[in-house]
């Protein structure tokens, strides 16, 4: 057995940790078989808790699941044989995962047997990645792989959006994720994901959808037929219990918390789902017409986070009603951003910007569910006071910064293309730099409707 | 493993079944659990290619391995680090003492030593499984469990070091007697 001393040199070790005073004591216990063996027993254990430690988590939020499922009967009919289908096929998805990173190697014919060689268990992905941010990660059966686009997700998946959004769909079913900066989300099934923590933005195309869709948070879950809602787990870094909020732009969503309490939480409503807090479904703002903001609110990307929405972000969040506000913890490529979705082909977008220091940038995409990506967008670095007027008609989009049309020697920069469909929402899309203060005022948007 | 039975898929099986030792080796040469795991998974994916090379006869744990230590390698090169005489030292060590130690049959067993340790987690107490987690997951310092439980960092090193050798001893305890502790 490892003497608390050893334990704690090799736990220096394993952390990189040694001083050299330490490094050299560890040399000179290696040099003795009893040394080695008691370090290499510390070192295999020390992984087995990781591993362990790694575990735990998926399992309880399995037994939470189950626990919803006892008070939701046809949730758990609907995912039982899904699951239990999914379990089996574990210890074959774990080659997968070596697989797809080795996919352009000439073995596909292999890769086809080693599966089919496994009746019944065939390898089926639940989703895609449509697009992502580099350095995301998704994490499949204990290894760490790197987000990429067209890689398939396979159930008990787990995405970490560290570093920026990637956008998800399931094949078939007219599902459509946006998964935030900051998310941890777990694809448990074909009709089941998780939301640990973050913000997403849902489309479920009723008509293809076959069955239905749930997302589990900490605080609830949520049941999905055709609609279109955002969802953000909240959970601060004291140790609270935390929340999880749901916006419901189109059709109607289910939400149960995990004490049994239900509610539907129509288009145009909002529901936030806590143990402190009452379950009800209120009023968002509309839409449609003019958004107003409120003179003189503020935003501060560095230091802030989403989780901090009472101290002054609240009333900016809520001029721009459907969207809320994710303010990021402010590092050198972190930013700050506002997302607001409003159905028009033709209209205009005009507000007045105060900023001293920074940049920020304003974007307009399509609709997820359409699968184009294209954006258009401007970005500046001009300081000052200026009025923006952006004019959206179709496919073409104009800017006017203090009545003047795109003057790129202003600092302004226009990318991209619109390439939308008629009639789909676009999403319009704030960002802000790290270390910016940006006052925006007299924001409208218009839809010529 | 026998000629006939020689294809991509065996030896990815093969493989693959010794990936949790393989790992915990990776872990002991690189000292980051991510970096071990990205490691073995570049190995496997060598194995995938090269899957030609293995000699019939001969120990795949032992072939998967050396794949291994060359990807630990690769990634301490990649690191850019300065390394002293002292440390490729310490680092011949390591590798002796886990070569040493990590045996095909204990490679083998480590599933069965995983799983009893899972089970083993279930009988200590919140608070110590707090810890483990936030030690072991979340790579946390004893400074930061300190500061996140409200305890004194010798308090928090004491506690960690019993509560590991308790699942140390539940987990050897468990292998020895599998049907008692049913």
């Amino acid at each position: 057995m490892t003497t608390p001393e050893h334990a704690g040199l090799f736990d220096a070790y394993l952390r990189d940790d040694l001083s050299p005073e330490e490094k050299a004591e560890l040399t000179e216990l290696l040099q003795n078989k009893d040394g080695k063996q008691e370090f290499a027993e510390y070192v295999q254990m020390s992984g087995l808790l990781v591993r362990a430690a790694s575990r735990l988590e998926a399992e309880s939020a399995d037994k939470a699941i189950e626990a919803a499922s006892r008070t939701m009967p046809s949730i758990k009919a609907l995912r039982g044989p899904r699951q239990a289908r999914g379990r089996r096929r574990r210890s074959i998805l774990r080659p997968l995962s070596i697989l797809a990173a080795a996919a352009c190697i000439a073995l596909a014919a292999g890769y086809i047997f080693l599966y089919q060689s496994v009746p019944g268990e065939d390898p089926v992905s639940v989703a895609h990645i449509i697009e992502t941010s580099p350095d995301n990660t998704v994490t499949r059966e204990g290894l760490s792989l790197r987000a990429a686009a067209d890689m398939r997700l396979f159930p008990e998946d787990r995405l970490n959006t560290s570093s920026g959004d990637a956008w998800i769909r399931y094949p078939g079913e007219g599902i459509a994720i946006e998964v935030m900066a900051n998310t941890e989300l777990t694809f448990a099934g074909h009709d089941l994901v998780r939301l640990k923590r973050g913000q997403l933005a849902c489309s479920v195309d009723g008509e293809k959808l076959t069955g239905s869709f749930h997302v589990k948070t900490p605080h609830g879950i949520v049941d999905v037929l055709g609609t279109r809602f955002l969802l953000e787990v909240i959970l601060p870094s004291d140790g609270g219990h935390g929340e999880t909020c749901l916006e419901v732009i189109e059709g109607a969503v289910k939400l149960t918390r995990n004490d049994g309490a239900a509610i539907t939480v129509g288009a145009g409503q909002f529901a936030v789902a806590a143990p402190d807090k009452d379950l009800i479904a209120a009023a968002l703002e509309k839409a449609a017409g003019t958004v107003n903001l409120i003179e003189g609110d503020t935003l501060e990307a560095a230091g802030w986070r989403h989780d901090t929405r009472s101290e002054g972000v609240t009333s900016f969040v809520k001029g721009f009603s459907l969207s809320r506000g994710m303010l990021v913890k402010g590092q050198t490529t972190e930013r700050v951003r506002l997302i607001k979705e409003i159905a028009f082909d033709e209209g205009e977008i005009s507000f007045t910007y105060q900023m001293n220091k920074g940049y920020w940038s304003f974007m307009i995409r399509d609709d997820i569910i359409s699968g184009n990506f294209y954006e258009v967008g401007f970005e500046t670095e001009l300081n000052g006071r200026h009025t923006v007027r952006l004019i959206v008609d179709r496919a073409v989009v104009r800017l006017f910064v203090d009545n003047k049309e795109l003057i790129q020697e202003a600092g302004f920069k226009i990318e991209g293309r619109l390439t939308r469909a008629l009639q789909t929402p676009v999403i319009l899309r704030l960002h802000v730099a790290d270390q910016t203060t940006l006052t925006i005022s007299d924001m409208t948007i218009k839809p010529k409707l | 493993m026998d000629k006939q039975y020689i294809n991509a898929e065996a030896i990815m099986k093969a493989a693959l079944k010794y990936q949790d030792a393989l790992v915990t080796y990776a872990y002991a040469m690189l000292q980051d659990w991510a970096s071990a795991e990205d490691a073995v998974q570049d190995a496997l994916v060598v194995v995938m290619n090269k899957w030609q090379d293995f000699k019939p006869g001969t120990s795949i744990y032992a072939w998967v391995r050396q794949i291994v230590h060359f990807k630990t390698l690769e990634a301490i090169r990649s690191r850019q680090r300065e390394i002293t005489t002292e440390d490729e030292k310490l680092q011949d060590l390591v590798q002796g003492a886990m070569e040493g130690y990590l045996t095909e049959e204990r490679a083998d067993g480590q599933s069965s030593r995983l799983k009893a340790l899972q089970e083993c987690m279930s009988s200590i107490s919140r608070g110590a499984l707090d810890l483990i987690t936030g030690f072991y997951r979340d790579a946390n310092s004893y400074e930061k469990l300190a500061e996140i439980y409200g305890r004194s960092v010798e308090g928090v090193r004491k506690m960690l070091y019993r509560s590991r050798r308790q699942l140390d001893e539940c987990t050897r305890k468990r292998l020895d007697n599998p049907e008692e502790c049913a």
